[in-house]
């Protein structure tokens, strides 16, 4: 497919007629992407990597950075801020997770457990957080894109840093529980924290985003009524998610048929109510896809568990070509040439998110009064990162574009992503293994995304 | 932005017009014809365009292509699954012949009326040239629906039968006739001050017939679809059960394939039906699979590929160019009327020996214009030769006119009274054609074989 997508390019160039617009190239590669991605993550597969690695890796072979299939104009803006021709994969990727995510969250079967899982989650995430705070912000004067960025900016960097280290991939932890047959309170209670962590995070992230804009922004001053609108963008994002998803939930009711066809539509609508811009008390808001998704697919599993569950499977069947291109684009997107010299900073964040991880779990289950094995198993679960945290990346990167220390954070960030994904798999399954809960897959093909 | 907006209108209305709860519009003969003719949809494309209430503006339509050329792209597939060779040595000799003999007729007669009139308002022959094949070819086929035409289901089943299997027989031809078509043209770019020199940007195009650029054309489209087709099938066997997987592999294919061939300046349709005449003549189970969901999601699909016509096509070529419009359509009906009444029905009461005089009113069907038209008319409004200044009716100007003259086809049937009309004495059956393609409904293991007897 390479190859003949390379004669394609060729034949294009050298034809006699006129050239063809970049948006009809788009179209071949959204083709080349979603197939060569899939492949690739079977081949990882293969040797015991997750699949998403090998989407990773497609993306960085195709993209600008190496053979240049993937061209710069297709995942870059254009001159006059115009979206990207692939700018569409992002935007049904974010809503799509948001709602896989929110369809996890089985509101029954928390009750009883919410105490221990509040507990261990607020001290992981404020162990975590804090960690990584103070980490970016001693090493900044250290680090060349930090360094004369000035206070304010750094305090923003290192919390935006600690969210996005916060994040754990609810597609790899379903995907691993599924392939290893694993049925237990460890496995429960890591998914279970996992979508909670997404939802907290996605709250959490909202309002940092939003707070960071105010203060970096001398346009957008800190004020009550900033305050208010911020306030507003998040719970009207919530409500307006909700309605959303009794409104999907009624049409499989309803109409019940071509779902793959409604679930895309849907997730375009999302995106597209995330465009609109609303006047808040003098504020410009526009309501948060991730959340209005993530609120759809709560309320779809939780009010309307039975009519909602057709559309789940369809969610499910409709992710993998859209994660797919989702994830080989963000790596397509990855300048490696950076990421060359920016390496020791994304490892050196792998380390510290890795202790505390270690640190703040451990301290969770002691607090939290759960078994005592658990405080050496239950954080290997907590490693992973993927589509959420690359995600939120590409949400700073596009909402702090015109700093100049966005696209090298990027870099590091994405790096350290990547790093995590690889080894948080790993992490996991000896986790699932060592407590008895899981076996070994067997030899039949397994989904990648559970 | 609002493109999102236009996308979300689109797929939103597509699912409204394809849901089960509006089967119910089908009952009747005009919502049969309205609906699988996808009238509805054009109507409403038309409205949100940049004609209508501009929800989708002229510089949005760039966006909108990838869209269409994925609808194409499935399109051809679909039309290429059907191409079993089973399909050339099963089917009735009368049906190949019938659908053989269109292919000729409508090019010439519909291609030289067309011709005649677009250079009878003083366009050069090579300008005027692409546009009389683009509606010969669009004019090749009929619909395959024959569901409103049904007065008599027992009187009519020979006849429909053969009508339906020349009728997929034809979209298949039509295909390949319009590939060669969009493969010859060359528009050179030339700097009409610097002496006719080619130069980066133009300001004056011409257009001229290239038979090497039609051999390359021809040439690449096997190689892609071919090579496509083969891996497609490898592909559905990796991706095994799962589901995911088998959308990403139809998916890409379908993508990759429309794309490849776009991005060339081929027809996407011709090249997708190549992957799908490939993918059905080799063998292997996990084809079945291919077809299966092909066809579940042919209806929305067609559907989108309707509404993203309606959007594209320009109806102010009608105040534009109003006297070479009408001239233009009296031309192609009337043409259209010899090349089928006269033609193909002719052929068809021969072929099965209808007594003189005795009535075959389901025949005044042939007149219909095939859904494919359309298709082929929003796939020659992306094509290099659809959008060069020089051509003597742009792309979108040309889809109106298919456009408009499907509508007053279609309308035909509907005025037509036979001279014995007799009533409605069974239920009719499920509609039978799909608004893309008019193809029959046939498997490639099971071809169409017309009812009746035909042969």
């Amino acid at each position: 497919m390479i190859a003949l997508a390379a004669g394609v390019e060729v034949l294009a160039l050298t034809g006699e007629s006129a050239t063809e617009p970049e948006s009809v190239r788009t179209v071949m590669l959204v083709g080349l992407l979603m197939i060569g991605a899939w492949l690739s993550g079977m081949l990882c597969e293969r040797i015991q990597v997750p699949a998403i690695t090998g989407y990773l890796l497609f993306g960085v072979f195709v993209g600008p950075n190496l053979l240049n299939l993937v061209g710069v104009g297709q995942i870059t803006p254009g001159p006059h801020g115009e979206d990207p021709p692939m700018q569409f994969a992002s935007d049904l990727a974010i809503t799509l997770i948001a709602l896989t995510a929110g369809g996890e969250i089985h509101l029954n079967s928390l009750r009883g457990r919410l105490g221990q899982i509040a507990a261990v989650l607020a001290m992981h995430m404020l162990v975590l957080m804090l960690g990584v705070v103070l980490a970016v912000v001693f090493l900044a004067p250290y680090v060349p894109f930090l360094r004369d960025i000035g206070g304010a900016a750094t305090w923003v960097v290192a919390v935006l840093c600690a969210v996005v280290m916060v994040a754990k991939s609810p597609a790899v932890t379903i995907a691993m529980i599924s392939d290893y047959n694993a049925h237990g309170p460890l496995s429960q209670t890591t998914l279970v924290i996992t979508v909670f962590k997404d939802l907290v995070l996605i709250v959490l992230f909202a309002t940092v985003m939003a707070i960071g804009k105010g203060v970096l922004d001398p346009d957008t001053p800190i004020t009550g009524t900033f305050l208010f609108a911020v306030a507003f963008q998040l719970v009207g994002s919530l409500l307006l998610g909700a309605v959303m998803g009794l409104a999907m939930a009624y049409y499989v009711e309803v109409v019940r048929s071509h779902l793959s066809i409604f679930v895309i539509g849907s997730c375009l609508l999302i995106a597209l109510i995330g465009e609109q811009h609303v006047l808040i008390a003098g504020h410009e808001c526009h309501f948060k896809p991730l959340l209005m998704a993530l609120a759809a697919g709560l309320v779809m599993q939780n009010v309307w568990p039975k009519s909602s569950a057709p559309l789940f499977t369809t969610i499910e069947h409709t992710s993998l070509p859209v994660f797919c291109l989702f994830f080989a684009l963000a790596a397509a997107k990855i300048d490696l040439r950076a990421l060359a010299t920016l390496w020791p900073w994304s490892l050196g964040l792998v380390g510290v998110r890795m202790l505390m991880t270690w640190g703040g779990t451990r301290l969770g289950v002691m607090a939290a009064g759960m078994r005592d094995d658990w405080a050496k198993l239950l954080w290997l679960g907590m490693i992973s990162q993927a589509g959420v945290s690359l995600l939120l990346v590409t949400l700073i990167t596009e909402k702090f574009e015109d700093t100049t220390w966005a696209e090298p954070l990027k870099q590091v960030l994405i790096g350290t992503i990547f790093i995590n994904q690889i080894i948080g798999p790993f992490g996991f399954r000896h986790a699932l293994l060592a407590s008895g809960e899981g076996r070994r897959p067997s030899a039949a093909p397994r989904p990648a995304f559970g | 932005m609002r493109i999102l907006l236009g996308l979300a209108i689109l797929i939103t209305l597509a699912l409204a017009a394809s849901s089960r709860k509006l089967w119910s519009l089908r009952r009747t003969r005009l919502g049969t014809a309205l609906t699988t003719g996808g009238w509805l949809m054009i109507a409403i494309g038309m409205m949100i365009g940049p004609h209508g209430a501009e929800l989708i503006t002229h510089d949005q339509l760039e966006v909108v292509k990838p869209l269409i050329l994925f609808c194409l792209g499935w399109v051809g597939l679909m039309i290429g699954l059907q191409a079993h060779r089973s399909v050339f040595t099963k089917l009735p000799p009368l049906v190949t012949r019938v659908a053989l003999v269109d292919v000729a007729l409508s090019v010439l007669f519909v291609g030289g009326a067309t011709l005649a009139v677009v250079m009878a308002f003083d366009q050069p022959l090579w300008a005027a040239m692409p546009v009389a094949l683009v509606m010969g070819v669009c004019g090749v086929s009929w619909s395959a629906e024959v569901r409103s035409l049904a007065k008599s289901p027992m009187q009519g089943q020979a006849v429909t039968g053969v009508m339906r299997g020349a009728s997929g027989l034809g979209s298949i031809f039509a295909v390949l006739a319009y590939a060669l078509l969009v493969n010859s043209f060359v528009i050179s770019a030339y700097d009409s001050g610097a002496g006719g020199a080619l130069v980066d940007t133009a300001t004056e195009q011409a257009i001229t017939w290239s038979v090497l650029r039609m051999g390359i054309g021809i040439g690449a489209s096997l190689l892609i679809g071919t090579a496509m087709g083969v891996l497609g099938l490898w592909l559905s066997k990796l991706a095994g059960r799962g589901e995911g997987e088998f959308l990403v592999v139809l998916l890409g294919l379908v993508s990759f394939t429309a794309g490849a061939a776009a991005t060339m300046g081929y027809s996407a349709l011709f090249v997708s039906m190549l992957t799908g005449a490939v993918l059905v003549n080799l063998p292997g189970k996990a084809l079945d699979r291919i077809k299966r969901v092909i066809i579940e999601a042919e209806q929305p699909l067609a559907m989108v590929l309707m509404l993203v016509a309606g959007v594209l096509t320009d109806p102010a070529v009608f105040v534009n160019r109003p006297k070479e419009s009408c001239a233009l359509i009296a031309a192609v009906l009337a043409a259209r009327a010899v090349t089928k009444l006269g033609g193909s029905r002719w052929q068809v009461r021969r072929g099965l020996k209808i007594e003189a005089g005795a009535p075959t009113p389901s025949l005044v069907g042939l007149i219909r214009q095939a859904p494919l038209a359309i298709a082929l008319a929003a796939g020659y409004a992306l094509s290099q030769v659809g959008r060069a200044d020089q051509s003597a009716l742009r792309g979108d100007e040309v889809l109106m006119l298919v456009i408009v003259c499907g509508l007053i086809a279609e309308a035909g049937p509907f005025f037509h009274k036979p001279n014995s009309p007799a009533k409605r004495d069974t239920p009719p059956a499920k509609p039978t054609s799909t608004p893309a393609t008019g193809a029959p409904p046939s498997t490639p293991d099971a071809p169409t074989e017309p009812e009746g007897g035909a042969a």
